[in-house]
């Protein structure tokens, strides 16, 4: 069995590869540092230069959606996720060679389809466009494609909770109480199940949407029930209190808040043990770090109104708690790719009796391996929504972005906001603060 | 030795990219002419023959229906419509335009019934009557107030159901359409067409 020594020069060399070959999260920072510069055109700008691999075009696709939505550009964003929903779904199917390449080189040459719940945000961010466009019929199609991902998706970490609560929204904008009440009920169990593991409790405003459809559909041992678990007191201090009434109009405010974790790179590189044949082994394993947002809280002001926006859906947590679950697979399909990397950098010295070959095929098995980073990161880090209950009128919106500490980090104001009667009124915006 | 290494690496590097270069020229955008009858089926989702199937249906059921004739025996007059909102509460985004045309276009040339511009078509109608006021001679201008009102409206709904376990799905659209008498709000006709769909996946890709 031939032996080969490595070149003194060998850790030099792989040092000098590796600062030329940035993972894919690394590359992205330009887009995210005009995102936080407010300058979403600019960021669509530096992401359409980057387009870069097939494998890599759901992901381009998504974050090119998002970038267009920030920008207000709702139609064409809606337009780019339908692209992205469709090469998913062509995605879907198992492909041989991308395995083989992946168990070779690394798991980045595999054509990303998106994480089971970045595959449910994408009919949420759709339907969430064709409601701020004003089509509820559009946004409708979207719930009930929120339904069938979630009916199919596989894995825990759906965000199923928001999904359902929009759903809710979206059919009681329409008139259609039971599926209101349906979809709500399932938000609320949502909710309650991942509360303590996302850092999200239920919304006050899903508790009061429960208790006023209950009541509307003279659901009596349902209402009941919530009156119990919400142990909703009125203002005479009674145990029962009157449900809400429907409000006559509405505004609906979300804000998305920060960038979703973005995934980095952890490599370690050591000496294989001599069973396997000396030589330099590297193993890289993807890790989400959080970008904790500026704001955790956000008021609305109308008028000489005001109202506190509630958490509904906390990203950061669910992506983590997404690669946490694959963390195991990943590390267990790096580990047999180094080992195959190292027989076949052995293999090759072997066969052409050349030293020089085998430490070529070595550096490059040892620079390829690279931990996959790519995330839907354009994502924000959690949502926050608010229910303003209005009379019809053109209002003027004023939202007020506060820290932890309850200091107001930054205000925005919408202009001419009009509110008609009997309907919902959607509107949105992006907060990134790097 | 290595200096020949590199040299014979790059000779295979510029000859795999002479090779691309020739493939990728056979690679041009292909295009057939299709019969528009011809059936191709892509995606498994709403496409142009179902829209097809819509109208041949709905055609063939809302001129043989007695709502016709009931209303010629009685007016002498062939009825005009107006076409309302189809409403799409199916769970995919459906242009109801093309089958909803399709029927105007046969119940018109029929010349048993008459179409009155709808919602959307008749504010750019009323925008030009009221610029002819203005601009346009005498003897050609069109006076505001004659438009004729239509006797029913043509409402409907397209509904599915979709189940589906893995890389298998029942698509099950169901369009209904119905005429309501603008006078009375009597439903006079309902049309329905059923269209099924089995939908399997591939499992694999290339």
């Amino acid at each position: 069995m031939s032996r080969y020594r490595l070149p003194r020069s060998l850790p030099l060399l792989c040092a000098l590869c590796l600062t030329g070959c940035a993972t894919h999260s690394e590359s992205f920072r330009a887009v995210e540092k005009n995102l936080a510069n407010q300058q979403p055109r600019q960021a669509l700008e530096v992401l359409d230069k980057q387009k870069g691999a097939r494998v890599d075009e759901v992901l381009y696709l998504l974050n090119r959606a998002m970038l267009l939505r920030i920008a207000g550009d709702y139609r064409a964003s809606t337009e780019s996720f339908e692209l992205a929903q469709r090469r998913m779904e062509a995605l879907s199917a198992l492909s041989l060679r991308e395995q083989g390449t992946s168990f070779i080189i690394n798991d980045s040459t595999r054509s990303y389809v998106g994480e089971p719940f970045e595959q449910v945000m994408v009919p949420v961010y759709k339907a969430l466009n064709y409601l701020q466009l004003g089509d509820r019929d559009g946004a409708r199609v979207e719930a009930l494609q929120i339904d069938l991902k979630l009916r199919a998706a596989e894995g825990r970490h759906l965000g199923e909770a928001f999904a359902r609560y929009l759903t809710g929204i979206i059919y009681e904008d329409l008139g259609e109480w039971s599926d209101a009440m349906i979809a709500y009920r399932k938000a609320y169990e949502g909710y309650r199940k991942n509360s303590s593991e996302y850092r999200v409790d239920v919304p006050g405003f899903l508790k009061e949407d429960l208790l006023r459809l209950a009541s509307m559909l003279d659901l009596k041992d349902e209402l009941e029930k919530y009156h119990q678990e919400f142990a909703v007191q009125n203002k005479q201090g009674e145990t029962l209190g009157d449900p809400p009434n429907a409000p006559e109009s509405e505004l609906i405010f979300v804000l998305n808040n920060g960038l979703a974790p973005a995934k980095r790179e952890n490599s370690v590189a050591m000496m294989a043990p001599s069973r396997v044949g000396a030589g330099l082994m590297r193993i890289s394993l993807p890790y989400f770090e959080s970008r904790v947002p500026s704001v955790s809280k956000m008021h609305i002001r109308l008028e000489d109104r005001g109202i506190a926006a509630e958490r509904v859906e906390n990203i950061d947590a669910i992506a983590s708690a997404t690669l946490s679950e694959q963390i195991p697979a990943i590390t267990a399909r790096s580990m047999a790719r180094v080992v195959a990397k190292r027989q076949i950098a052995m293999q090759i010295g072997r066969n052409n009796k050349n030293d020089a070959l085998a430490v070529m095929a070595d550096v490059i098995g040892f620079i390829t391996e690279q931990a996959d980073t790519r995330s839907w990161s354009t994502l924000p880090h959690d949502i926050h929504l608010a229910r303003f209950p209005l009379s019809a009128g053109s209002y003027t919106v004023k939202i007020e972005l506060r820290d932890r500490g309850d200091n107001i980090v930054a205000t925005r104001e919408f202009h001419d906001v009009l509110i008609q009667k009997g309907k919902k009124t959607y509107l949105s915006y992006h907060w990134i603060n790097l | 030795m290595r200096v020949l290494d590199f040299d014979a690496r790059r000779m295979a590097c510029v000859s795999l990219a002479a090779v691309f270069l020739a493939m990728s020229t056979g690679c041009a955008t292909r295009v057939e002419r299709l019969s528009v009858d011809e059936v191709k089926d892509l995606s498994g989702a709403w496409n142009d023959t179902d829209s097809r199937l819509v109208s041949d249906e709905m055609i063939k059921d809302v001129l043989s229906a007695p709502w016709l004739s009931t209303y010629h025996g009685a007016h002498k007059a062939p009825p005009a419509l107006i076409v309302g909102e189809i409403r799409n509460l199916s769970h995919e985004h459906i242009n109801t335009q093309t089958f909803i045309s399709d029927m105007g276009r046969v119940l018109i040339n029929s010349g048993k019934v008459q179409f009155v511009a709808s919602r959307g078509q008749r504010d750019e109608i009323r925008e030009e009557r009221k610029d002819q006021d203005l601009n346009a001679r005498d003897d050609t201008r069109k006076p505001m107030g004659m438009e004729q009102g239509a006797d029913f409206m043509l409402k409907g709904a397209i509904n599915t159901i979709v189940d589906a376990s893995g890389k298998t799905q029942v698509r099950y659209y169901q369009v209904d359409l119905s005429l309501i008498s603008m006078s009375d709000n009597r439903i006079v006709w309902v049309g329905q067409k059923k269209i099924k769909k089995l939908v399997e996946r591939s499992k694999l890709r290339f």
